[in-house]
């Protein structure tokens, strides 16, 4: 196997709210290999952007460590953290929102060069700015449009090119496509992919849409409220879902076959309210499966085949049917 | 779009070539500049001792006339000298003050509004004291306390209009703050201070200047207040407000003597407010 490059270990990010304590991060536990791809997915709310704003240290944990590269980032002081985000970047959700409206396209993807120093003559910095639209695939002519001027695809490529400007080793991509029309989904996710093998970035890439993870990533991690409760190797998922959440979820993909119908699992009952949680499985009152044990502790992550972890006390005791 | 254009477009030539297509604020432009410059040059065209405060009984009240365009008031002095002398006390004291309210106000906003928390409620209960005083009697009190001077009244203009801009800052701010593209400026690894600089303030600059121009416009109508109450500008110093209270009583038989001073408060504060606009709109790129 080839070297960690992110270690994430027991993270935590609490909100204090006026009703109690928010659990948004509740002790997750995983590790990303250099130039590999983890899928973070997740209905909306369990915690998955958090957990990789709080990856990115743009959320500060409540405890546990970050390990990227062999740095602790958890603990480094704000200077040292400034300098270290070089090495880890993000692309948002929303190409708009996450691009300044006054700054033309040249001065947001020219702006991590100059904070970082990278190159300090303008001209070269010119020349890096364009050199980085066309591997992202934007023309040259809108170099000194704005943001609001392009469509959502092309937005995109901005926040792409301004994460690539300082040749990080580590990407969080937040939903990249979830905005984004179908058509032009498949484009940014083939230039992620292309950008990939090309300089050897790592991905955590968050997102809800199954089919796009399943193809994209080499692990997925699937989140509800806050934890991880299943974590494997992508075609083991979608071959061996074990956890009911997980199978709930595969489920839901719509198969393009009308004789190959599957069964849906129809997932009943309301989420458990995040804040104050109450000692036992998090998923236990919309499982169909839950027993007595499941209201009375919290199953644990542990490995059920070589790679495969899930947190479900049905699947430590039978064997997955 | 100039497809070979890589230059930079700086935000000053931007800003101007935008503007130069609002004729409104065009039109007030001119009008400010041709203010400011008048204002700048009375003593070029008027001799302060003569027409503006020496007085004439040959020539007391008259209609306006080639020699006397606005006429002239109850001690034969020159309205229209009067007037222009007047636009360095009402537009140098109003430009002072509000100016300096601004600068401390978004100063005062912004980190209120970016860091919250304690800060933010220490700034903002300074900031409702300030709004529970109404703004001339503040002025009153503290003209009082320190004597009339120009300096006294742009203090106390100032200090009455820091809250106003404060909150606007605030508001504005806390919305920036929680916005995506603030979060992507921290995760390239922007300094706090260039997030302010760079980023929050300029988009929430257009609320600020629209404030501006309607502080500037209040404010010279609190100067002319004060005036007329005796504590802003002592006559025989001409002053705009001033020139209207004191042709209160003539009103009936010498109209002009109250409506020149009335349309040059007008006609300052329609183009402030016309500039202002216009410098809004053009500082947004998104309104093309």
């Amino acid at each position: 196997m080839s070297d960690v490059l992110l270690d994430v270990k027991n993270v935590k990010k609490y909100f204090k709210t006026p009703k109690g304590i928010l659990h948004a991060v509740d002790d997750v536990t995983f590790s990303i290999n250099r130039g590999e791809t983890l899928g973070v997915v997740g209905e909306s709310g369990c915690g998955k952007s958090t957990t990789g704003r709080v990856v990115l240290r743009l959320l500060e944990p409540t405890e546990g460590s970050i390990i990227l590269d062999g740095e602790n980032i958890s603990k480094l002081s704000e200077a040292k953290l400034r300098s270290k985000r070089k090495e880890m970047q993000m692309i948002f959700q929303d190409p708009l929102a996450s691009l300044d409206p006054r700054k033309t396209v040249g001065q947001i993807i020219e702006e991590p060069l100059r904070i970082h120093n990278i190159i300090s003559s303008s001209k070269d910095r010119q020349k890096r700015v364009l050199e980085l639209m066309e591997t992202v695939g934007l023309a040259q002519r809108y170099y000194s449009t704005y943001p609001h001027e392009l469509d959502g695809g092309r937005r995109q490529r901005i926040g792409i090119a301004r994460a690539l400007s300082v040749n990080p080793k580590f990407i969080v991509c937040d939903e990249p496509v979830s905005a984004l029309d179908v058509s032009i989904q498949a484009q940014i996710l083939n230039l992620l992919e292309d950008l990939q093998k090309q300089m050897g970035l790592t991905y955590m890439f968050i997102t809800h849409d199954l089919s796009v993870v399943h193809h994209f990533s080499d692990n997925i991690a699937v989140m509800y409220l806050g934890k991880i409760i299943e974590l494997a190797p992508s075609d083991e998922l979608f071959a061996a879902p074990t956890h009911p959440y997980t199978q709930a979820l595969l489920s839901a993909i719509p198969v393009p076959k009308l004789e190959n119908r599957r069964e849906r699992i129809i997932l009943k009952g309301e989420i458990t309210s995040p804040i104050n949680l109450p000692k036992a499985c998090r998923f236990a009152s919309r499982c169909i499966y839950a027993t007595e044990q499941c209201l009375h502790g919290e199953p644990e992550l542990k490995e059920v085949a070589p790679g495969h972890k899930v947190a479900c006390y049905r699947a430590e005791s039978t064997d997955k049917t | 779009m100039e497809n070979s254009d890589f230059r930079q477009r700086s935000m000053f030539a931007e800003t101007w070539k935008r503007l130069k297509k609002n004729k409104g604020a065009m039109i007030g432009l001119v009008i400010v500049v041709i203010l400011f410059l008048l204002a700048l040059f009375a003593g070029v065209i008027f001799d302060y001792d003569t027409d503006v405060i020496g007085q004439n009984y040959n020539e007391l009240l008259q209609e306006p006339s080639w020699k006397h365009p606005f006429g002239t008031d109850e001690m034969g002095r020159d309205l229209l000298a009067r007037i222009i002398y007047g636009s360095r006390a009402s537009l140098f004291i109003s430009f002072a003050a509000v100016c300096l309210a601004a600068v401390v106000g978004c100063f005062f906003g912004a980190i209120s509004g970016y860091f919250g928390g304690a800060v933010d409620s220490i700034i903002m209960r300074v900031t409702d004291m300030l709004l529970a005083i109404p703004e001339t009697l503040f002025a009153i009190t503290l003209v009082a306390a320190l004597g009339t001077s120009t300096f006294t009244l742009i203090i106390a203009l100032a200090i009455s209009n820091i809250p106003i801009f404060c909150r606007l800052l605030r508001s504005s701010v806390m919305t920036q703050r929680g916005s995506e593209h603030i979060e992507a400026a921290r995760a390239i690894g922007a300094k706090t201070s260039t997030i302010i600089m760079d980023h929050i303030l300029p988009n929430c600059i257009a609320p600020v200047l629209v404030q501006f121009t309607l502080s500037i416009a209040v404010t010279i109508l609190t100067i002319s207040g004060l005036s007329f109450l005796g504590l802003g500008v002592a006559p025989p110093k001409p002053e705009w407000g001033a020139l209207l209270s004191s042709s209160r009583s003539y009103m009936r038989e010498h109209t002009y003597l109250t409506i020149f001073p009335g349309l040059a408060i007008m006609t300052t504060i329609l183009s402030l407010n016309l500039l202002g606009d216009g410098l809004r709109d053009a500082l947004d790129p998104r309104l093309r």
